[in-house]
């Protein structure tokens, strides 16, 4: 087994280690790290039940190899909000967003990553954002709602 | 996952010193899409992996005159976001912005979908509509070859082992000149293509100088629609029962094969309408 | 059982929390990812295993050598027929599947052999050492050759499974009286459950408590422990099974799965065992909806009456039977639809192929049932040019009528008002002129269908609901019931019931335990839209069992009497409500003495009094129903249908959880429309041809409409919790043919082929679609 040293940052972390390079970055979160709250869906990039934020971008982690973390940036589920709830994850437990809750956390990286990008997306954005994340138990409405919600709720604040 | 030799050179001069030892037994990882998926079903044969990310050579969009380079290792992302293309070359953003899946998009290269060579890769009909030009470079030479004479096979090209894709050339579309892109899935996202059609005319005066249609999932490779254009070019004016006559010589271009997304009966049917549909819109134009 | 409506009405309005939005429970785990499925479970010391699967659709085995494999360092245990202690066989209703196969190999996914090793990387190599020697034989593919006398025989007694007959009538003495027939065949595909999270699971065996585990998504854990025990010959009381949380169901979680194989590696080798079910792995091996050619000849009158109804349906239920004999049937007693037809003839089979194994799926023979017979009443309303709407109100039943079966349905039916909802809705309203917004190649249509659906599991199979109830110190209760938390909300709305049973302070009172065999009590199976019924009736009647108990303790301290009390928020007062003691105060009391209650409630599935003879299970007693208005954008040069909007209008009884009930329909929707245009598993001689994610195709957010509504229909059921039945069916049945009525009303063209892909949808129209008259494109 061919081994290789990387050295990237995982939600505000330095992280040494020296990895195998036939793993994916997937694989490597679950079950080196014990960080299950990435899942896999279909380990082939067609469901984002494994969707991460690598610098800046959502990427499939299990389409990225071990060896091509060197350097990045990576922000997965768990270090969305280390303490206390994001105003979008409040909003999609107030919504009912989500039924199995498998999805979920694919879905919200997704949906954090737009809206670190657009504040105030239209229904095609949102919807175009999580295009490639696969939902089986909700049709993806009260998905879309909450954020819709969560932008309200921005509003709101502003006009406070 | 089988096991590897993980190799990533810091540049161009280091690419070449790697290509020289392993010669064919070599993936080359860009984004990776392809690769993972095919590493995971076993389908690699080959033991070393080149990462090529860290090239900085082959970044980058250029404005060259009437021309624009777009680096190998452009993300679709990135080419959906540059402002230069999206002047200069919406057709190219049209197709794009169909691939796959933002994820996908984020990390997926255009390069990877140029090398890879599945007459399904849908930024490659646009790049045979803008007339691109693939910019190969190797230890000893470089070499400029037309879009068109690169695919071979599906899956084959005429890159040599020791080669690697640098840049895509392409001719900036001009104000007389209008595109669509129609690719047709069996859903509206992460979905590979049934069958495509890429359309560029260049009309003056209500009337078409130039047509270039190429074709996507029809044939061994992406291919153009050349009885379809020259009659097209013929027609003084614009009937619909002309152009579907017309439409209807796209079985001599076009050798589909049935598969588990459609069968090579409606493939050809379809990609008549598919045609048809891009002339319909772009027809109607004021030029 | 009369309520009468100013009472019941009366009743609803001091209702707290019935049919309201509130937080769904553990929404707060699924989303910061702290929620942990059976794939997320790791132990130190944990080995991997995966399954070994056939080479071949249909072949002998002559042979197994796992010796080489066994060489390989880091192999822990290579399991095969052999080591099995009990019985080698699992299946819902017969035993006929082999946990690992001996003599035969009947489809691709069927287990030969297991391996656990110490590393994950092992187990693709170990797999390629263990040398099988089959010897093929031929391919049976095609359900209508495999019931030929000369097809090769899957099992023993051949191809046939079950077929069941069913007349009612005079069936030709209908079509001498009918003003119009037709007479057409349908198909319908072969959809895949597609969970996110595949059947993945994770077991250990507790040396010193001598007590297995296993972690697996499932639909029934006492029957998994059941099924476990009898293979390993061991006491199912040694067998704790814990289904939740899991990712997605559907029915295809109802079946066993990875539970034996988890149980058989853990229990032989002591060590903890994951298994990861690869998505292609899933979908070779694992359960699909049956695919079903359906004959339909229906006879009615010119003013629109149905007379006579005539259907053979043969399912393709492939290499196994699993659930395949209740499919069948319950698409025999829902194939005539929810009208009255006075004159049947019904035959069901359920055929053996090689073509994977198909069992339960969310609707469960009613999907492919209801596109045929919705198809055959929109094609009858257009050929007697008669409203859709006034055709079916024509012949709909209402309550004390007789089905197509020749049973009666005494419960609640919501048919009229559905049909009440769709008439005045304005898409179907203004369908016409919704339809002017067509342009020339893209064409908008407007289709309805209705659909009913049988809950719980029929006359003559045990089908109950059970619930435990403790109250703790703090004035809140533990409510403990074994139905599973799929995903399908369940937790909620039982927690909802217990809400308004027991009235405590606030929803942080109630904690809800549910699906494992070690903590709560059996309840049956998750299935058949029966839940909420099941573990709500019981609950139900244990909250009425411990308040009673609660107000005589409460009568023995204060001296009040019982009748006297009254109980809301968490507070028991007297007739003027005057406070006596909160249930904090009580149970502070109650736990001092020593004297904290625990009640159960036990409850059976009420069930027709009356049996169909020769059909098992029929009928059924309590219906849902259901209705979907349809809007769809027709592309007529490619086929490609785009699904605009959605109308979902839904009979469940009383809504009890609002968020669950709208997320059903909403779900249902989506999963109703990629049944009905892009899900099909192909398989071609036994091989599969989708095999992952990018071939087998569901609707992902950009297909789904974001316009979806949900109109409940709240008809009171009596014998229901709150009045409530069953909902997590028929959400996603009727959407499927509304969706292909809606394609007929855009172009004339008519779908008897599910998935209406493209490629269908093309060439059904094109004889339709002029675009020039003079040209000849094909």
């Amino acid at each position: 087994m061919k081994k290789i040293k990387v050295n990237f940052i995982l939600n505000d972390t330095e992280i040494t280690d020296e990895v195998p390079v036939n793993i994916t970055l997937l694989e490597y979160l679950r079950e080196y790290l014990n960080l299950t709250g990435t899942k896999e869906g279909c380990s082939k990039g067609e469901c984002g039940a494994c969707t991460v934020i690598i610098d800046g971008n959502t990427i499939n982690s299990c389409l990225m190899l071990m060896p091509e973390v060197n350097g990045k940036k990576i922000q997965t589920i768990e270090g969305l909000s280390k303490d206390d709830l994001t105003t979008l994850q409040k909003s999609l437990i107030e919504e009912g967003a989500f039924q199995c809750g498998f999805c979920a956390s694919g879905m919200i990286m997704s949906l954090t990553n737009l809206l670190s990008k657009i504040k105030n997306p239209d229904l095609i954005e949102i919807r175009e954002s999580i295009s490639g994340n696969l939902c089986r138990c909700t049709g993806y409405k009260k998905i879309i709602d909450s954020v819709k919600n969560y932008i309200n709720i921005l509003s709101e604040n502003k006009m406070k | 996952m089988k096991d590897f030799e993980y190799f990533i050179p810091k540049n161009l001069d280091e690419l070449f010193e790697i290509l020289k030892i392993l010669g064919k037994n070599k993936k080359f990882l860009a984004g990776g899409t392809d690769l993972l998926v095919r590493l995971k079903d076993n389908l690699i044969k080959e033991d070393n992996i080149v990462d090529i990310k860290n090239l900085y050579e082959l970044n980058g969009i250029k404005e060259k005159e009437d021309e624009i380079e777009i680096g190998s290792l452009t993300t679709f992302t990135e080419i959906i976001e540059s402002d230069l293309l999206n002047k200069y070359s919406p057709l190219l953003i049209e197709a794009v912005k169909r691939i796959g899946s933002p994820q996908i998009r984020n990390k997926g290269t255009i390069g990877g979908n140029i090398c890879n060579a599945s007459p399904a890769g849908d930024s490659i009909p646009p790049l045979f509509c803008l007339d691109a030009k693939l910019f190969l470079l190797s230890g000893k030479e470089s070499r400029t070859v037309n879009i068109e004479d690169f695919f071979i096979g599906p899956g084959k090209t005429i890159l040599r082992d020791d080669e690697i894709l640098a840049k895509i050339i392409i001719k900036k579309m001009k104000d007389n000149e209008y595109g669509f892109f129609n690719k047709l899935g069996q859903r509206n996202a992460l979905t590979i293509a049934i069958a495509s059609s890429c359309t560029k005319i260049i009309k003056t005066n209500g009337k078409v100088d130039d047509i270039k249609i190429s074709l996507g999932s029809v044939a061994p490779t992406v291919v153009r629609a050349k009885n379809v254009e020259d009659r097209i070019k013929n027609l003084s004016q614009y009937k619909k029962d002309e152009i579907l006559k017309i439409c209807n010589e796209l079985e001599k271009d076009i050798n589909p094969i049935t598969d588990v997304r459609g069968s090579r009966e409606y493939r050809i049917e379809v990609s008549k309408y598919l045609i048809f549909e891009s002339l319909n819109y772009l027809l109607n134009i004021r030029g | 059982m009369n309520i009468k409506i100013e009472e019941k009405e009366e009743k609803i309005e001091k209702e707290k929390w019935i049919g309201k939005k509130v937080i769904q429970v553990l929404s707060k785990e699924k989303v910061t990812g702290k929620i942990k499925y059976p794939s997320d479970q790791y132990a130190e010391n944990m080995i991997w295993g995966k399954v070994l699967r056939s080479k071949y659709p249909h072949a002998l085995i002559k042979k197994i050598d796992v010796s080489k494999a066994l060489e390989l360092n880091g192999v822990i245990a290579i399991l095969t027929y052999k080591d099995i202690p009990g019985l080698n066989g699992f299946g819902v209703v017969v035993q006929d599947q082999p946990v690992l196969c001996y003599e035969k190999v009947r489809y691709l996914g069927d287990a030969v052999a297991l391996v656990a090793c110490e590393r994950k990387d092992l187990l693709d190599k170990a797999l390629e050492l263990i040398e099988v020697e089959y010897e093929p034989l031929p391919v049976v593919d095609d359900p209508l050759k495999a019931i030929e006398k000369d097809s090769p025989k899957l099992h023993k007694d051949g191809n046939i499974h079950l077929h069941t007959i069913i007349n009612k009538g005079d069936i030709e003495k209908g079509f001498k009286e009918s003003d119009l027939i037709i007479e057409n065949e349908y198909r319908t595909g072969r959809q895949e459950h597609a969970y996110l999270e595949t059947e993945s699971g994770f077991a250990f065996y507790d040396e010193n408590e001598d007590m297995l585990t296993v972690y697996c998504g499932g639909q029934y854990p006492f029957r998994d422990q059941i099924q476990i025990a009898r293979v390993l010959a061991i006491d199912p009381r040694k067998v704790r099974v814990i289904n939740e949380p899991m990712g997605g169901g559907f029915g295809g979680k109802d079946e066993i799965t990875t539970q034996i194989h988890l149980a058989l590696l853990a229990y032989q080798t002591k060590r903890p065992v994951k298994m990861e079910i690869s998505r292609d792995e899933s979908i070779v091996f694992s359960w699909k909806r049956h695919p079903m050619i359906l004959k339909y000849k229906t006879g009615v009158k010119k003013d629109g009456t149905l007379v006579a109804n005539e259907v053979y349906i043969y399912a393709d239920t492939g290499a196994y039977a699993s659930l395949g004999g209740p499919v069948v049937n319950l698409a025999v007693e829902h194939s005539c639809g929810p009208y009255r037809i006075p004159n049947t003839h019904i035959e069901g089979f359920c055929i053996y192929t090689n073509n994977g194994v198909s069992s339960a799926f969310r609707g469960f023979g009613v999907n492919q049932v209801t596109f045929a017979m919705e198809s055959q009443m929109d094609e009858i309303a257009t050929k007697l040019n008669i409203d859709p709407v006034q055709l079916r109100r024509k012949n709909i039943l209402k309550r004390g009528d007789e089905t197509g079966i020749g049973s009666r349905i005494e419960t609640s039916i919501g048919l009229n008002k559905i049909l009440d909802e769709i008439e005045k809705h304005p898409l179907y309203k203004d369908k016409e002129k919704i339809k002017l917004n067509s342009s020339e190649y893209k064409k908008f249509g407007v289709g309805i269908a209705l659909s009913y659906q049988g809950t719980g599991l029929g006359v003559g199979l045990p089908d109950y609901g059970s619930a435990w109830i403790e109250m703790r110190r703090d004035g809140g209760f533990n409510v403990y019931t074994g139905s599973v938390e799929l995903g399908q909300g369940a937790k909620t709305t039982l927690k909802l019931i217990a809400l308004e049973s027991l009235k405590p302070s606030d929803e942080d009172k109630i904690f809800i335990i549910t699906g494992d065999t070690y903590l709560t009590p059996d309840c049956g199976t998750t299935t058949a839209s029966g839940a909420t019924y099941r573990s709500g009736k019981a609950i139900n009647i244990a909250s009425k069992k411990m308040l009673t108990i609660l107000k005589k303790e409460v009568n023995e301290i204060y001296n009040i009497s019982e009748n006297e009390m009254i109980i809301e928020n968490g507070c028991f007062k007297n007739k003027v409500g005057e406070k006596i003691i909160t249930f904090e105060d009580l149970g502070e009391i109650l736990y001092e003495k020593r004297r904290l209650p625990r009640v159960e409630g036990h409850f059976n599935f009420p069930t027709s009094k009356t049996k169909i003879p020769g059909a098992f299970g029929l009928p059924h007693y309590i219906f849902s129903f259901s209705g979907s208005i349809a809007l769809v954008e027709v592309n007529t040069l490619t086929g490609k249908t785009n699904l605009i909007k959605a109308v979902n209008l839904i009979d469940g009884g009383r809504v009890v959880n609002k968020i669950g009930f709208e997320g059903q329909s909403e779900g249902g929707i989506a999963m109703g429309m990629g049944y009905a245009l892009m899900e099909d598993v192909i398989i071609k001689n036994g091989e599969f041809l989708t095999k992952n994610y990018s071939t087998y195709l569901i609707p992902t957010s950009m297909d789904t409409p974001y316009e979806i509504e949900t109109i409940p229909i709240e008809s009171y059921e009596e014998l229901g919790p709150y009045g409530s039945k069953g909902i997590g069916e028929t959400t996603m049945v009727p959407i499927a043919p509304a969706i292909t009525n809606a394609i007929f009303n855009a172009t004339k063209a008519r779908i008897r082929q599910i998935p209406a892909t493209p490629e269908r949808v093309f060439f059904a129209l094109h004889p339709y679609i002029n675009l020039v008259s003079d040209t000849k494109l094909m």
